[in-house]
């Protein structure tokens, strides 16, 4: 009985243990939980689409974006996005020639991120 | 919460079904309900059984042609578990009596200790676990992709020759998985070695325990291992940072010596009950060693070493009774189960299915004389770090007192001395016996056979009920000051364990990055990435694509392409660092790479001024980059 009692008493903290490994382990790779970053990409990046996706996990949510040609400003928004939510962006079309460089850089608040394609 | 609840209940019952109960039917077939083998035994050796048969039905199924499922796997078990209980009903057991039943039955005090022990062990683990649990280690990484190709293909891996990925390893998790269903970025792989870690420690226990028939012997080993050093490698850190071999190596190498220590725990005056029960635990013995062989090389070589001087050592100081020993022993030996599990397992082994690192030069490169300074030994300043100061100290008392009792000449006793002996040996002067190893590496095997040496040290020192010359007061006194010195200082490395959680984002976004690449990427586009500035959980990007063990590509450590004895490609160096340069271009045409993936803060001024280079992705850790 002593013998059972231990076998059982390994099992409940085992599972105790194993609980609460996989709740910590839950919240640590929730993209969410206790993190603060974003992120910007294109939605096609093979392509000279310049759809773009700005992904939130910050505690932040205004963003300003731009669009630059050749280091002009040509196209500028504003956008609120929460925690934990994305937003597709498609600007307005740009005449594209041929070896220019179009940027797209967000900001919010002192942080920037920028990607690029050259045409 | 509902869905972490069922999780858990499938984690249970894929833990039982790969691990658990294949073992616990095979000792009822082989014991019955004989207790001479306790029912705290059952429980901590069905664990170390099941997985190694788990793997002999995996080879099974391997040779032929049946595919890897949650369902083989159950069908697997379930067979297996139904031929045993078929031939516990008809077959008869003798009605054998082990002498020494009473030793798992502890007085009050002991059993709380036992349980406190046990609370304190898993508490400090799992605090320490709880901050590391995310899937961010290296080597888990490595190992999770080879357990995760398991679950893709239904069918065991072709490691391309790699000796330090060995089947065993990775069996027992991929079906836990696949019962499960499990994602391999849960907590998973982490709580199931932290169970194997746990399991290894109980079968210490039981060793001490049957060895030296003292309970006390057997509960301050529990202490040494357990509760004190409980995060130092080999023990929590080895969880997290998904040592896998040394986790399940150390748990089958304490399994081993248990089997054998009770094969041969009674070399004298044998009844044939006994006998018969000793060929069934030496057969177990011949069971686990193919289990390690499958599992781990590096415990499996120590194994070997520690095998070898065991039998030269017991044999060496009971010459006078030599030919005695050797009837007896080949009376356990020479019998139809312990042959037949050889045949079985040598069958298995050449012919079903044989560990990569037999057919590579691993073996050679173990062996010869050691060159680089990692290799050559540790000191004794090395081996304090290793083992724990209040250990080792302890450790070598116990040695000493083992060393003057050995004119008992037990087989026990010899195996404990040989243990300790020659992994010391390995570890700090390894030229003796040519070993070309990590010198540190061996010497985390230390702490095993140290625990258990620390507490019969520490348990003879001041057992008041040996004829101590000591007088009382001061045996006390240095009682108190010994324990305040053990606990202060095998209890300062558990401190780690309620350090503040990291800061996780660095580890999510080289998820996201990745997750992003293997969407709107194809098999046949090439990636590169770096392993210097990404530096949270790079090894684990492999997992998000499943194309090979080396896709993406890395650069590896600056300093790797620097080692003037191990020349390697340089393309992965001169693709991230000068993408511009000549010797760059060149590789970017060989290699095919479109893709680049690195710490913008380190190296994105280089692409920047690229036009053949899009920044198509981009976060505060990681940049992509895509080649035109």
């Amino acid at each position: 009985m002593q013998q059972i009692k231990i076998i059982l008493f390994i099992l409940i903290l085992f599972i105790a243990s194993s609980l609460w490994l996989f709740y910590q382990g839950g919240r640590q790779t929730d993209p969410d939980f206790n993190k603060n970053w974003w992120s910007v990409y294109f939605v096609n990046p093979k392509s000279n689409d310049l759809d773009f996706v700005i992904d939130n996990h910050s505690d932040k949510s205004d963003f300003q974006w731009e669009v630059l040609t050749g280091g002009n400003k040509v196209q500028t928004g504003e956008l609120k996005i929460k925690k934990g939510e994305s937003q597709n962006i498609k600007p307005a079309d740009i005449e594209k020639t041929a070896d220019q460089k179009i940027t797209i850089q967000v900001f919010s608040g002192d942080e920037k991120r920028e990607i690029y394609k050259n045409l | 919460m509902l869905s972490l609840a069922f999780n858990q209940i499938l984690l249970y019952f894929s833990i039982a079904v790969t691990m658990f109960l294949p073992g616990w039917f095979l000792l009822l077939a082989v014991f019955g309900k004989n207790k001479t083998v306790s029912a705290l035994e059952r429980f901590i050796l069905s664990f170390g059984l099941g997985i190694i048969i788990t793997d002999f039905i995996a080879f099974a199924y391997s040779k032929l042609n049946i595919s890897i499922t949650g369902i083989s796997a159950i069908i697997g078990t379930a067979v297996f578990c139904l031929a045993c209980l078929i031939v516990y009903k008809y077959r008869t057991y003798s009605d054998y009596q082990d002498e020494n039943r009473k030793l798992f039955s502890f007085s009050k005090n002991q059993f709380v200790l036992i349980l406190l022990l046990l609370f304190l062990t898993l508490f400090i683990k799992t605090a320490y676990l709880s901050a590391t649990v995310a899937p961010t280690a290296t080597d888990m990484g490595h190992h999770m992709y080879w357990t995760k190709l398991i679950t893709e293909n239904h069918k065991l891996p072709d490691y391309g020759g790699m000796p330090d990925f060995i089947i065993g390893e990775h069996i027992a998790l991929a079906e836990i998985a696949m019962i499960a269903g499990f994602d391999f970025f849960s907590a998973f792989p982490v709580v199931v070695l932290l169970l194997i870690n746990i399991l290894g420690i109980l079968t210490v226990f039981s060793l001490t325990l049957r060895i030296f028939k003292n309970k006390n012997i057997a509960i301050f080993t529990l202490l040494f291992l357990g509760m004190l050093f409980a995060i130092s490698s080999p023990q929590a850190k080895f969880i997290s940072g998904g040592v896998i071999g040394n986790i399940m190596g150390n748990y089958l190498l304490s399994l081993i010596f248990y089997f054998f220590a009770r094969a041969f725990s009674e070399l004298d005056g044998l009844k044939s009950a006994s006998i018969k029960i000793q060929r069934s635990f030496l057969s177990f013995a011949v069971f686990a060693t193919f289990g390690l062989f499958y599992t781990h090389h590096l415990t499996a070589f120590i194994f070997l070493f520690i095998f070898a001087f065991l039998a030269f050592f017991f044999l060496t100081i009971n010459i006078k009774n030599i030919i005695n020993i050797l009837k007896t022993s080949a009376k356990i030996i020479f019998s139809p189960p312990v042959i037949a599990t050889l045949i079985l397992g040598l069958i298995f082994f050449f012919f079903i299915f044989t560990p990569t690192y037999i057919k590579t030069s691993a073996v050679e490169t173990a062996v010869g004389v050691p060159e680089k300074s990692t290799r050559t030994g540790l000191s004794f300043n090395n081996l304090k770090t290793a083992v724990g100061d209040a250990r080792i100290t302890l450790g070598f008392i116990g040695l000493l007192i083992l060393t003057l009792s050995l004119k008992k000449k037990s087989f026990g006793f010899s195996l404990i001395f040989s243990w300790a002996v020659m992994i010391f040996i390995m570890s700090a002067m390894p030229y003796f016996l040519f070993i070309n190893l990590p010198s540190s590496r061996i010497g985390n095997y230390l702490s095993y056979p140290m625990a258990i040496l620390a507490a019969y040290g520490l348990h003879y020192v001041f057992n008041s009920g040996i004829n101590n010359p000591i007088p009382k007061k001061l045996l006390s006194s240095a009682f108190i000051i010994i324990t305040a010195f053990v606990f202060a200082n095998g209890l300062s490395d558990n401190a780690e364990a309620f350090k503040k959680s990291p800061d996780f984002s660095p580890m999510v976004q080289t998820f996201n990055a990745s997750e992003y690449l293997a969407e709107k990427t194809n098999a046949g586009e090439i990636i590169l990435k770096d392993h210097n500035y990404i530096t949270s959980s790079d090894s684990w990007i492999k997992l998000f694509f499943m194309r090979g063990y080396k896709y993406p590509l890395s650069r590896g450590y600056f300093r790797r392409y620097e080692d003037k004895t191990n020349a390697r490609e340089m393309c992965t160096l001169y693709m991230i660092s000068n993408p511009d340069g000549e010797q760059a271009k060149v590789c970017y045409e060989e290699t095919k790479t479109d893709y680049i993936m690195i710490n913008p803060v380190y190296d994105s001024v280089q692409f920047k001024k690229l036009k053949n280079f899009d920044q198509v992705y981009m976060t505060e850790e990681i940049a992509i980059y895509h080649k035109k």
